[in-house]
């Protein structure tokens, strides 16, 4: 009976085509658990295989993130803040000019006590994010997760852009006419200078980190020293203040990078395969035919393109093979019984 | 749908596992990753879990419940019950399997319910047919929702219309008319028409019979 009841044999079954004969096989079949566990298996591929409405998966998976996460909100938790007593106001509020003068008073205060929100604006990352953004001066920003930039609010000064920086980011920085140099405020005494360059900073309790893609870096660091970077060279420093610049082959990963988040919404898997591809940099190919009709769905949080395509494949039942220059795709033969 | 508290459908939530205590634990290769995964962080395994069945159950699920709503939610609360109560940490079978076979008595129990909705859920006594796991059970609910289909594809073009519309898409009789360009009345003689059908054609197999004629 064995050889009998094949994965068809099981979506003929399904697409209600057997027999009364036939289902009573079925039924002797199913009985041994390993076999039940291949019609489940069989009845997932069907559904995929005959899908019968698009649920708005997006939206329900979002409200199951927020249930994993604990953050339902009970409908008890607002609270009617209405029965508070009114208080009687006294006669010297009431007059105009006291109210006036303490409005005043009120600014002048908050600019200083606030004076670095004031001038600044602050863009933050949170935890599992990076933010792109432009500054006035049209140079790309690229904050990675758990960073703080701080940009003046008011545009940059003439003599000099300046930005603060914590945690890490890359700067795409525009050459100005008047070549006016941006400076990016690290902390501890480090400071980065260039007129229009290309490069990541971290700042951070593991110390600094600067490396150049393009252009040229005048770095300042603490007691007056100074040096400069050349493309594709990187400097690190420990929070005792060693440092040294290497020049590493590829690149360094961010620091602070929790991992890529890949958002794929029945995104056929040639796509996928183009952004893990254009992501990390390395080279993908599906072998399968078949496999290019898949699409799939969902939000992933990776930090290598491996842990992607293994998620990838167990989700979708392939195999991965890693050959010397790309890794290959294909589809998990399976063995009918 | 009212919301039900998962608990309500625990006696068909709980992992059925007609394997056996001696049985190893059944494992299919290809969900390794996920238990791994789940081992690791069980948060990330539910959310691996969800985006990987979710489509796919509320297809299945609405084979049963014909209604997009309800299959969604029995979907999305099964899958709340799986996280709150840890019924994750219980798993015997594939986790593939025990989805299914959730989602399946899930959308049973809802019918059910639709027939008593007058009695809270708590106090529908449970027939025998569902309590006792049959070998066959998944064969039962794979030809329940077959045998629908066929009836449903043998009524005539407007009747047929008329109960997706329904049913399915949830509309109401207004609606439906103004869609169909016919009067209310008609609409209404229609979708009564197909659940008569459906009443009558279902009622010669003791496990479908048991469930859904006092529903249609």
């Amino acid at each position: 009976m064995k050889g009998l009841i094949t994965r068809q044999f099981l979506f003929d079954f399904l697409d209600g085509k057997t027999t009364s004969i036939q289902r009573k096989l079925i039924e002797e079949w199913i009985k041994e658990a390993s076999n039940e566990e291949m019609f489940y298996s069989c009845v997932d591929e069907w559904e995929r295989r005959h899908p019968q409405f698009a649920p708005n998966r997006q939206l329900a998976q979002h409200a199951f993130e927020q249930l994993l996460e604990g953050e339902e909100v009970p409908a008890n938790a607002r609270k009617d803040i209405s029965d508070r007593p009114v208080r009687s106001v006294s006669p010297l509020l009431k007059t105009t000019s006291f109210w006036m003068v303490a409005a005043v008073g009120l600014i002048l205060l908050s600019t200083f006590v606030f004076r670095e929100s004031v001038f600044y604006k602050t863009y933050t990352s949170p935890a599992d994010q990076t933010t792109c953004f432009l500054l006035k001066d049209s140079s790309e920003v690229q904050l990675f997760a758990n960073s703080t930039l701080m940009v003046p609010r008011f545009g940059f000064g003439r003599e000099a852009r300046e930005v603060y920086l914590q945690g890490e980011a890359g700067f795409k920085i525009t050459h100005q006419k008047n070549h006016s140099r941006f400076r990016v405020i690290m902390g501890d005494g480090y400071l980065i200078e260039v007129l229009g360059t290309e490069f990541t900073a971290f700042s951070g309790e593991e110390g600094k980190r600067v490396f150049l893609s393009k252009g040229k870096v005048k770095l300042e660091l603490p007691q007056g020293k100074e040096l400069y970077m050349r493309p594709g060279s990187q400097f690190k420093a420990t929070v005792e203040g060693a440092y040294n610049i290497t020049v590493p082959k590829v690149a360094p990963p961010p620091m602070y990078d929790p991992g890529q988040t890949f958002y794929f919404d029945n995104t056929p898997l040639t796509e996928v395969v183009q952004q893990i591809e254009n992501r990390f940099g390395v080279q993908v190919k599906i072998v399968d035919k078949n496999l290019l009709y898949t699409s799939i769905g969902g939000i992933y949080k990776v930090k290598e393109a491996e842990e992607l395509l293994t998620l990838l494949a167990a989700l979708l039942e392939l195999e991965i093979t890693q050959k010397s220059n790309c890794i290959e795709l294909r589809e998990t033969k399976h063995n009918d019984l | 749908m009212t919301r039900q508290s998962p608990r309500e459908f625990e006696e068909f939530g709980k992992p059925i596992s007609p394997f056996g205590g001696d049985s190893p634990t059944i494992t299919t290769d290809d969900e390794r990753l996920l238990r791994e995964a789940f081992a690791v962080n069980p948060k990330q395994g539910c959310s691996l879990l969800f985006s990987r069945y979710y489509d796919n159950l509320c297809s299945h699920a609405i084979r049963f419940v014909h209604s997009k709503e309800v299959a969604e939610d029995i979907v999305s609360e099964m899958f709340a019950s799986f996280w709150q109560d840890g019924v994750f940490e219980h798993i015997n079978s594939s986790y593939r399997a025990y989805l299914y076979k959730a989602v399946r008595h899930r959308s049973y129990n809802y019918l059910k319910w639709k027939v008593q909705q007058t009695d809270s859920l708590d106090t529908i006594s449970l027939t025998t047919a569902s309590k006792s796991v049959h070998p066959d059970d998944a064969l039962l609910y794979s030809e329940l929702h077959i045998k629908v289909e066929m009836i449903i594809q043998q009524l005539p073009p407007q009747c047929r219309r008329a109960y997706i519309l329904k049913r399915v898409e949830g509309m109401k009789y207004d609606e439906i008319a103004s869609e169909l360009k016919i009067s209310i009345k008609a609409v209404e003689a229609l979708v009564s028409r197909a659940l008569l059908r459906l009443r009558t054609d279902l009622k010669d197999n003791w496990f479908l019979s048991l469930l859904l004629v006092p529903i249609f």
